[in-house]
């Protein structure tokens, strides 16, 4: 790893991870570790398996874990329910966030933030909270009282993963192509609230198309991941390269060949 | 199994049933015991004006005119007390403006739906109806300041009778039908709303009603008029705590949205207890106006039906929260105590009643399901072409199999009896005025037992037949003598084991015998307040089975039986019948015999005469019968020589063969089939529902039936002017196994006028939603316009959503939509809200709350606090 931190122990360590969907298997044997105070960037084409990586890091009831482990904290969360990751601190920010019609955001925040944290949450500390944020991420304040992704445009919905993060402060992000679809406008906001994020005690797991998400985010590791499993690991500068060479360039022969991390 | 429909079509004749048309071949007249005389009395009492008079003369008149429908309870009617009327009319309490004046049972109504008092207090107006007299009225100063009239109806005839005389029965004249004549000529009460031009009242109207009292009819008259471009909204909520069955409620309704108007209409009847039979609603939008309305209802039981509850049968009005009632695990395939969760009061509704086979009945609202064995001859033999499905009573027809419990499993309580209090001494005085103190007799020694053997059951069995007690009362009015005594002759069956287990108790020198030798008695004041403790009352008519009796260990309850057969029981091939001159009792025998898992028949009633007194002439006497079969288990508990005339069963017991049908692979032992011999049209009765935790079903008078819960009734809108628009937006919630209705009906009289029917449904598990709507355009309506959208949300991929739109459209030039879609909560939605943090459960009523959230905003707070109470309540146990 490029970074030693305070914890000997990663954040989150997966290892030798297989995954299933509906019998397909996805992942073929992915290692990855993410110590706490860092920023990780996965890359890799379309259908390599980034969100199925995110999704299984959340607990999606579809995909099944055929061999390896995800350990979050020392703790294997294989068998753990999406809620109980949650609680956790593990927080994903969807591709494709899905809508609820009839649901508020503020409703739906407040009861997120009220099963985060097991408990209750004062009302006028959650308006408190969520004003920051609003201010911070530079949403109106009638935006809470929209229904979560109802009709949302892509970037919309994309500030919305992002105030939640916000909100719930998780330890672990994870955050499947945040920036696809954004203007420039947009993009910079994302960056601004990853970047507002990033302490030492967070993980966070950026997963990208671009290069272009990383200019405004600095990584300390770049991933790039292709048919299931990392091909290549390394600094920022995999990033640049990765740009101008393209997908192809890392491209494996047919066999494929173990890259260490 | 016949495919034939029963006699049951409540949806096609709910025009007929709630009044709208009434049919002109029924025959009979009540007096109702009012006259012209008591109409004119109303109104001198209250001061009219004489057009009212007129008015209610008119609807007096053609009160008498119409001809009395078919289905009306004409007992009912004729015990209203116009008398009454003058009562509850007199001004006894005062109309109360401050909050610490409104009587506590409506301020508990609140406290009930949970709202917070200041909130309550922030409501626009409310004013809530006692008795037909308004004792609470408040209405915002700006409100006021506006013009907005929110009276009662009285008041508002009164104060305002220029707008009262131009708008009262236009939208339902006196002609109507008999019941909104009735209401004319004797209406008391109700809301008289009046929204001035153009004026928006952004709070909702609301008004709570009680009806308490006996032999009560209420006959309230509602008047709600939007004036041209006026907008309001109005909440009817009823609450009728203890109305009794024997009292009546005729209402008028009517809505008038003017020109350009909005006017909305809420009610929410069952959620907060209403009484909903014979009441005529009508809404009629003018020329651009829009009309609102949401409505919803509950079905039911019947009052007096039995649940068997963990104490025994309880009568549905007396189960209270908390009562553990036998259910049946479909999954399980078992029968359960479940906890009731809620009980609800429907208020009064036409029931149906079934009779099975088996000889028993219930009576239930029409959308009641019960669980039918259910054929489909198109599946393969081998994978059976039974199966069971929750069916409501509508859709079932004679010759259908449903499933009722055989026997209900339960280990039993020994009951420990209670002891009674006695007065040991007593304190007497001598001539000289000194006192002393006296032993009481009573307290001869006696050993009763102290708790429950197969003896003392068999006994007090014995002595529920055979038995009879007395006390007496001493001077000072304290119990001084007592006897119990058995009338079982010499060399009766019973007669020997009797005295030996009173022989254990008494000893021998205490048992007096009459000289005949048909009768003896046992003096002892401790006894005879002992069965009373017990729950034993003597007399014919008052002698009931106790409730331990039904939960005792299955022995004890056998042996209980079997003395209550040793005494009034006679063999009849493989059974046993019984006779007793109280049909109660038997139902509690035909009770005691379904848990102990004997076939009991329905209670027989007839007229005998006999001599019993050996007076040596014949009176004449009522009797009930009771036949009892599949009484193998009971045959070692009887004395020997009933038991040897008991035929013995001759095959080993095998529950109900249907053809082509091994029941005993889709039902368990307990479990049977009956056969349904008929379904008639029972009398409107009051109705309760049960909401039972987990399983949602329980057991009514030994037939197992689901509970109902929401489902919606039809409201109706005019549209008589150029423009006018009418929207219904309902909702419904159907959960495993039940079918739940919505739907509205539309009437466009008018060109250009615009309908929208909102329908949304849930279906959780096996439930399933329909809508049911009736879009009416009438000839010249050109350009009408109707859309009707049924959204159903499905939870399961079990459940189901239909819908049945009726169009009879008589314009060519119209524009008619349906669209109806159906989303299912998908595991993206779930996933996405549990990522968040969200327990499945709670993302789930989350997901459910926002497909209902279009018509809870519809709603006021308390309203929609309750519905969304309602929606977690439905939720629980969806998953996991």
């Amino acid at each position: 790893m490029t970074k030693e931190s305070e914890m000997d122990r990663p954040l989150l360590a997966v290892e030798g991870l297989h995954i299933s969907v509906e019998g397909k298997e996805i992942l073929k044997g992915l290692d990855l570790s993410v110590n706490a105070g860092e920023l990780h960037a996965l890359m890799g084409p379309n259908g390599s398996g980034k969100s199925t990586l995110s999704f299984c890091l959340m607990g999606h009831p579809k995909y099944e874990i055929t061999a390896g482990k995800i350990r979050y904290r020392q703790e294997d969360i294989a068998t753990l329910s999406p809620d109980e990751r949650a609680r956790r601190g593990i927080f994903l920010a969807f591709q494709y966030p899905t809508a609820i019609p009839g649901v508020t955001i503020a409703n739906f925040l407040r009861a997120a933030l009220r099963g985060v944290r097991g408990g209750d949450v004062p009302v006028k500390e959650f308006r408190q909270t969520v004003k920051t944020h609003l201010k911070a991420l530079g949403i109106p304040d009638a935006f809470m009282n929209r229904y979560v992704n109802d009709g949302f445009s892509g970037g919309e919905k994309k500030r919305l993963e992002i105030l939640q993060m916000a909100v719930l402060s998780p330890l672990l992000a994870v955050l499947d192509e945040t920036d696809s679809g954004l203007d420039i406008d947009a993009l910079k906001t994302v960056a601004a609230g990853i970047n507002a994020l990033r302490s030492p005690q967070r993980g966070i797991l950026v997963i990208t198309h671009y290069q272009r998400l990383l200019n405004y985010v600095k990584p300390d590791a770049v991933h790039v991941m292709m048919d299931g499993r990392i091909v290549r690991s390394g600094g920022s500068e995999l990033a640049l390269e990765l740009e101008s060479k393209g997908y192809e360039g890392f491209r494996l022969p047919t066999a494929p060949i173990e890259v260490g991390a | 199994m016949s495919a034939a429909k029963p006699n049951v079509q409540i949806n096609e004749d709910y025009e007929k049933l709630y009044g709208f048309h009434v049919p002109e071949h029924a025959v009979f007249k009540a007096e109702l015991g009012l006259d012209e005389g008591k109409v004119r009395q109303i109104s001198g009492m209250k001061g009219e004006p004489s057009w009212m008079l007129d008015f209610r003369l008119r609807g007096f008149r053609h009160y008498r005119q119409k001809p009395m429908p078919q289905w009306a309870n004409t007992e009912l009617l004729n015990s209203i007390k116009f008398d009454d009327i003058y009562y509850y009319l007199k001004p006894t309490e005062k109309k109360s403006e401050s909050w610490e004046d409104v009587p506590a049972e409506i301020k508990e109504t609140f406290d009930r739906l949970g709202i917070p008092e200041a909130e309550r207090k922030f409501l626009a107006g409310v004013s809530a109806q006692y008795e037909s007299e308004s004792v609470y009225h408040s209405m915002r100063e700006d409100l006021q300041k506006q013009g907005v009239i929110f009276l009662d109806m009285d008041t508002g005839l009164k104060e305002q009778p220029e707008i009262v005389k131009r708008y009262f029965g236009t939208v339902i004249p006196p002609a109507d039908n008999k019941f909104a004549a009735l209401n004319t000529a004797t209406w008391s009460g109700g809301s008289f709303i009046y929204v001035p031009k153009g004026i928006k009242v952004e709070m909702p109207l609301q008004a709570y009603f009680r009806i308490n009292a006996k032999n009560m009819g209420q006959f309230e008259r509602t008047l709600i008029i939007a004036d041209e471009g006026a907008e309001v909204t109005y909440i009817e909520g009823c609450t009728a705590p203890s109305y009794s069955s024997d009292s009546l409620h005729s209402a008028v309704v009517e809505l008038i949205a003017l020109p350009h108007a909005k006017l909305r209409y809420v009610t929410i009847q069952n959620w907060s207890k209403n009484v909903y039979n014979l009441v005529t609603k009508r809404a009629i939008a003018h020329e651009g106006a829009t009309v609102e309305w949401l409505d919803g209802n509950l079905g039911c039981v019947g009052e007096g039906e039995r649940v068997y509850s963990e104490s025994g049968p309880t009568p549905i009005e007396a189960v209270q929260p908390g009562t553990r009632v036998w259910s049946f695990d479909e999954s399980a395939r078992q029968w359960l105590l479940c906890p009731v969760v809620a009980r609800k009061d429907s208020g009064e509704q036409q029931v149906y009643e079934v009779r099975c086979s088996n000889g028993r009945a219930v009576r239930l609202t029409a959308n009641h399901p019960l669980l039918k064995i259910h054929r489909d001859p198109s599946r393969p033999k081998k994978l059976g072409r039974y199966s069971l499905r929750w069916t409501p009573l509508e859709e079932l027809s004679v010759g259908d199999w449903i499933v009722y419990p055989t026997a209900l499993p339960t280990e039993g309580v020994v009951h420990r009896f209670r002891q009674p209090v006695l007065n040991g001494h007593f304190t007497g005085k001598n001539q000289y005025g000194a006192s002393y103190t006296v032993n009481s007799h009573a307290r001869l020694p006696i050993a009763l037992p102290r708790e429950a053997d197969e003896d003392a059951c068999w006994m007090l069995g014995l002595w529920l037949a055979d038995g009879d007690a007395a006390v007496i009362d001493g001077n000072a009015g304290r119990p001084r003598f007592g006897r119990v005594g058995w009338s079982v002759p010499r060399g009766d069956r019973a007669r020997r084991r009797l005295v030996r287990l009173l022989n254990q108790c008494v000893g021998k020198p205490r048992l007096s015998e009459r000289k005949d030798g048909h009768y003896f008695r046992v003096n002892s004041l401790e006894f005879a307040l002992w069965l009373k403790a017990n729950g034993l009352s003597s007399g014919a008519r008052r002698k009931r089975v106790p409730g331990w009796a039904f939960t005792l260990p299955p022995r004890m309850r056998l042996s209980f039986l079997a003395g209550y057969l040793d005494g009034d029981g006679h063999a009849q091939n493989r059974g046993v019948t019984v006779k007793s001159a109280s049909r109660e009792l038997l139902s509690d025998i035909q009770a005691l015999a379904t848990v102990c898992g004997m076939h009991a028949s329905a209670v027989h009633t007839a007229q005998v005469k006999l001599d019993i007194n050996q007076t040596g002439q014949l009176k004449s006497y009522v009797t009930h019968s009771l036949a009892l079969s599949r009484v193998q288990t009971l045959r070692s508990f009887l004395s020997p020589r009933l038991r040897s005339r008991v035929k013995p069963a001759r095959h080993p017991q095998h529950y109900h063969s249907l053809t082509g049908l091994r029941a005993t692979d889709l039902l368990p032992e307990t479990a049977g089939a009956t056969r349904i011999t008929a379904i008639h049209h029972a009398r409107m009765a009051r109705t309760y529902d049960l909401q039972v935790d987990g399983t949602c079903s329980f057991v009514v008078n030994g037939l197992l039936v689901h509970n109902s819960r929401l489902t919606m009734k039809y409201p109706g809108v005019y549209l008589m002017g150029r423009g006018a628009r009418g929207e219904v937006l309902s909702v419904a919630f159907a959960s495993d196994g039940q079918h739940q209705d919505a739907g509205a009906k539309m009437i466009h009289a008018a060109p250009d006028t615009s309908s929208v029917i909102t329908s949304k449904s849930i279906s959780k598990g096996t439930g399933r939603t329909s809508y049911r709507g009736l879009v009416k355009v009438y000839p010249g309506a050109v350009n009408a316009k109707s859309t009707v959208r049924c959204d159903a949300l499905l939870l399961n991929p079990e459940s189901r959503s239909d819908t049945y739109p009726t169009m009879e459209i008589d314009e060519k030039r119209v524009q008619i939509g349906h669209e109806a879609t159906v989303s299912k909560i998908g595991d993206e939605q779930l996933f996405y809200a549990m990522s968040r943090g969200l327990k499945e459960q709670e993302a789930m009523s989350m997901i459910v709350n926002g497909f209902i959230e279009p018509f809870v905003k519809a709603l006021p707070l308390e309203y929609a606090v309750e519905l969304n109470r309602l929606v977690q309540l439905e939720m629980e146990g969806a998953v996991g």
